[in-house]
């Protein structure tokens, strides 16, 4: 916060004069103008008034905390560690002061002097909960392992110097930072005296002593880090502004140039450098000089960690200066110069100057010594390559930039790559896994196909013929061989007249009436014959079974027919005429379907068993009601048989099977029968040609 | 002060790059990889304790960079420095050259210091260059031992350290003001003027 504020001094004033007044600044007059020199001079009056008000509020503080000193070792005595709930408020009153004081000084003094003098007597009657740090440091000193006396002697000697800093801060006019040093460097040495020498110090070990030093310097520095740390009367601020710039300008030096071995490219080299950047860059963010000496080192461990895997052996000094210059040069650390004389100025001088902290803070001094006054020949090149490299005038090709840029892209590279070698092996899993579960299937398919085979060998399946009974085969033989020779032999007259009832029962109920217009006598002389000639009528002769033997199986709607046809008969006798004839060639047609369907390529055994087959067909009760009713009908139509017109039934039907091929090959067809019926011209065309050549044949 | 020791010096090595002060330097430290060896500090910082007239003597040594650009910073590394070791490579003409460059260097950053001439790698006599006659002539001419070594064959190395250690013991005894007091009567001084510009203000 100290620090923040004269920067932002600076700043102002510096603006004021180069463009608020449009006057040059005058060294002498601390880089201003004469007016603006003026004013701040006129301002610097009236902040030492303020100091020396505040000075005399001081005295009180210090007096106050005086007594307070003054008893707290008394009550110790008496009460042992029990005092550290009385040192609390002992130490605090000094922080605040710290932290208020010297920021109202050369920032804002009036206002601030208000609301100091505002605080003070709130804080001195009732203490205030101390800091974090505090805390931390009452912790601290709680835990060192030296007597309560040796405790209570650091406290006053800490509260000493903290006293004596601020007072020099307030006092003078004309301060010196050397002068501000060495009474820090006193107050160490003065510290160190008294740890060493003390009889109260007697008991402790060497080691607890140091530590009771460096807790010394710790709790002080970081108390008044914002009073200490770049003071407001040094130029560390310019000079930090300075070495910036610098760097900023040097941002083309590659590890080339300082001849390091730091392999830019690596990705491990890469990290290491990172982390020494990161360190020190860190060494700004802490507040003692003992941290920030370790964050240098920690930092330094780093580098060498980073050249011993560059070189592959114990680093000497000759490759890590050039590395750490590379590190400072790439790290470009805030406030560096303010950073490296606090700890100058401040540490315990035997600090920097011996020790693994002293040695890597030397080395890094030399390496912003080097910085701030390399030239081309400190780089390996010419005087005017290193001016057009500073101006901007030539870019160098391959500065740490674009090395971070590639490394960048090798980053993603890699971590691409990363991806890509998950996915292969991904990939790989699931190619394997295919390939698993492609010989899985294969055995799979393996396996049943044997399991299927074992089976099968087992129990083969043998497809039998349909089992006929033997001796309907021998039957069918015999038939066989009778039809070759009876088949002109008219034994088939027969068979056809047993056959012939059920034609008879349609046909011939229908033609009843026709019939009966006819002569009895005659019909009965000429049905022998027609029959005979039937029989003997070669070519159609083997087709006509069929219709008959199809008509018995599935012939279950004939008797409704039949008992329609016979009531209409009985009713009308010149409309059943023409219904008759209608019905006639329906059923012809229907005959042949079944006939055409079922029977095609058994006609010559299936005409003679049929009786026989009668035991295995299913429709065998379905066939004998129709039967019996042709039974009846034929007995019925026996008188009527020698009808002529019989043979005028019988005969169409050969020639049906033509058109009834395209009628479909089902049993089930029969109720189309209706709608073919409707279709008077064909059917009665039909019926009508056959009817002449049945004559003729006559 | 601490137990460990009873003095401490710290120990400066210079001289042209490659002439293997590091090595020198790790050699003598890594040798003695014992107790006395604090392994807390870094292993990149050497430190080693020898024991010298019953006085046990902790040793720091400081590394430098021997390029010739950074010649010009190394001034911040003479500070509270007891002894310098000046190194040069026996194979090396030039190294053995720029030895008055570097004494001049030492008498430009400190005033008493304690030095000791080292020509290092001789271990092959074929590619020596620099006689010991020149060298030796050279380093009484300078008022400085000379020391011929080889840290590749461990060849006077812990001599030429003892000695040096030696000479700031006897240094340090003989004026009987160690850095410690000189330091305190320089604080004192201080101390007085600070008072005294408190006084005045």
């Amino acid at each position: 916060m100290a620090n923040r504020a004269p920067m932002l001094r600076i700043g102002q004033q510096d603006l004021k004069c180069r463009q608020g007044c449009g006057f040059y600044g005058n060294t002498q007059f601390d880089g201003l103008c004469s007016k603006c020199f003026r004013e701040r001079n006129d301002k610097q009056r009236k902040r030492q008034k303020a100091g020396e008000d505040h000075e005399t509020l001081k005295v009180n503080a210090s007096s106050a905390g005086g007594t307070l000193e003054r008893k707290s070792p008394q009550h110790s005595l008496s009460l042992g560690r029990a005092n550290k709930t009385k040192k609390q408020p002992e130490k605090e009153e000094t922080p605040a002061a710290s932290s208020t004081m010297p920021r109202k000084k050369f920032t804002v003094p009036a206002v601030l002097q208000k609301t100091l003098k505002n605080k003070f007597p709130a804080i001195a009657p009732q203490p205030r909960v101390p800091s974090a740090t505090e805390s931390q440091f009452m912790l601290q000193l709680r835990q060192l392992r030296i007597p309560d006396d040796g405790k209570r002697k650091l406290k006053s000697e800490i509260q000493r110097l903290d006293h004596e800093i601020r007072k020099y801060m307030n006092n003078n006019s004309s301060k010196n930072v050397d002068e501000l040093s060495d009474l820090v460097q006193n107050a160490y040495t003065r510290f160190a005296d008294v740890v060493h020498n003390d009889a109260r110090f007697e008991i402790a070990t060497n080691e607890d002593r140091d530590i009771a030093i460096d807790f010394f310097e710790k709790v002080v520095m970081t108390q008044n880090h914002n009073l200490l740390f770049s003071p407001y009367f040094t130029t560390d601020e310019e000079s930090d502004i300075k070495v910036q710039k610098r760097i900023r300008q040097l941002s083309w030096i590659t590890t080339k140039h300082l001849d390091c071995s730091i392999d830019e490219v690596n990705a491990e080299a890469r990290d290491l450098v990172y982390n020494a950047i990161s360190e020190l860059v860190g060494i700004d963010s802490y507040y003692s000089p003992q941290e920030k000496l370790l964050c240098t080192v920690r930092c330094c461990r780093h580098i060498f960690e980073l050249l011993k895997r560059a070189t592959g052996g114990p680093a000497s000094a000759d490759d890590f200066l050039p590395a750490l210059i590379f590190v400072v040069l790439k790290a470009n650390p805030v406030r560096l110069h303010s950073n490296l004389n606090f700890v100058n100025r401040f540490t315990n001088a035997s600090r920097v100057m011996s020790g693994e902290g002293g040695y890597y803070f030397t080395n890094l001094c030399s390496a912003i010594a080097f910085i701030e006054n390399l030239n081309g020949e400190s780089l390996g090149i010419s005087a005017e390559e290193f001016d057009a490299y500073m101006s901007g005038e030539q870019t160098y090709s391959t500065p740490w930039e674009s090395a971070l840029l590639a490394c960048e892209s090798l980053h993603l590279i890699s971590e691409n790559m990363k991806c890509m070698e998950q996915l292969q092996k991904r990939n790989s899993v699931i190619s394997t896994g295919i390939k698993d579960f492609q010989r899985e299937l294969i055995e799979f398919q393996r396996e049943v196909t044997e399991k299927v085979d074992t089976v099968m060998a087992k129990a083969p399946l043998t497809l039998l013929p349909i089992k006929t009974p033997p001796f309907l085969i021998s039957q069918a033989r015999a038939h066989l061989a009778q039809d070759g020779v009876e088949a002109a032999a008219g034994h088939y007259q027969s068979n056809l007249l047993s056959l012939s009832p059920q034609t008879m029962t349609v046909k011939g109920k229908e033609q009843i009436l026709e019939d009966s217009q006819l002569e009895v006598a005659h019909t009965l002389a000429l049905k022998d014959t027609s029959v005979g000639s039937v029989g003997r009528l070669s070519p159609l002769h083997p087709n006509l079974p069929q219709p008959d033997q199809l008509f018995a199986s599935p012939i279950f709607s004939y008797t409704p027919f039949d008992a329609v046809s016979l009531l209409e008969e009985s009713s009308e006798n010149d409309d059943v005429l023409m219904l008759g004839t209608e019905f006639h060639g329906g059923l012809t047609n229907i005959n042949y379907d079944f006939d055409l369907s079922d029977q095609s390529g058994e006609n010559s055994v299936a005409d003679e068993s049929k009786l026989n087959l009668d035991e295995f067909d299913p429709l065998v009760q379905e066939r004998n009601t129709p039967a019996e009713t042709t039974l009846l009908d034929t007995t019925a139509d026996s008188l009527i048989d020698s009808d002529v017109p019989v043979s005028e039934v019988l005969l169409p039907s050969p020639l049906k099977p033509e058109v009834a091929n395209y009628r479909g090959f089902s049993n089930f067809e029969i109720p189309s029968i209706s709608c073919n019926t409707g279709d008077f011209s064909s059917l009665n065309q039909d019926v009508n040609d056959p009817v002449p050549l049945v004559q003729s044949n006559k | 002060m601490a137990r460990h020791f009873d003095h401490m010096f710290k120990l400066l090595i210079i001289g042209d790059s490659g002439v293997g002060k590091s090595s020198l330097l790790i050699r003598f430290s890594d040798d003695t990889f014992s107790g006395s060896y604090i392994t807390t500090i870094g292993v990149d910082f050497k430190i080693r304790t020898v024991e010298i007239n019953g006085l046990r003597v902790k040793l720091q040594i400081w590394d430098t960079a021997g390029q010739e650009r950074f010649r010009t910073i190394t001034s911040t590394y003479y500070r509270g420095t007891h002894g310098v070791i000046i190194v040069y490579d026996v194979t090396n003409g030039d190294s053995f050259a720029n030895v008055r460059r570097w004494l001049e260097e030492i008498q430009n950053n400190c005033d008493v210091v304690n030095k000791v001439l080292v020509g290092n790698k001789n271990d092959d006599p074929d590619r020596k260059v620099v006689i010991t006659e020149d060298a030796q002539r050279f380093a009484r001419q300078m008022d400085i031992e000379l020391f011929e070594t080889s840290a590749k064959d461990n060849l006077n190395v812990e001599d030429m350290f003892l000695s040096i250690t030696r000479q700031v013991l006897d240094h340090k005894l003989r004026t009987a003001s160690d850095e410690q007091q000189k330091d305190r009567i320089i604080i004192k001084q201080n101390k007085n003027k600070g008072k005294s510009n408190k006084c005045c203000s």
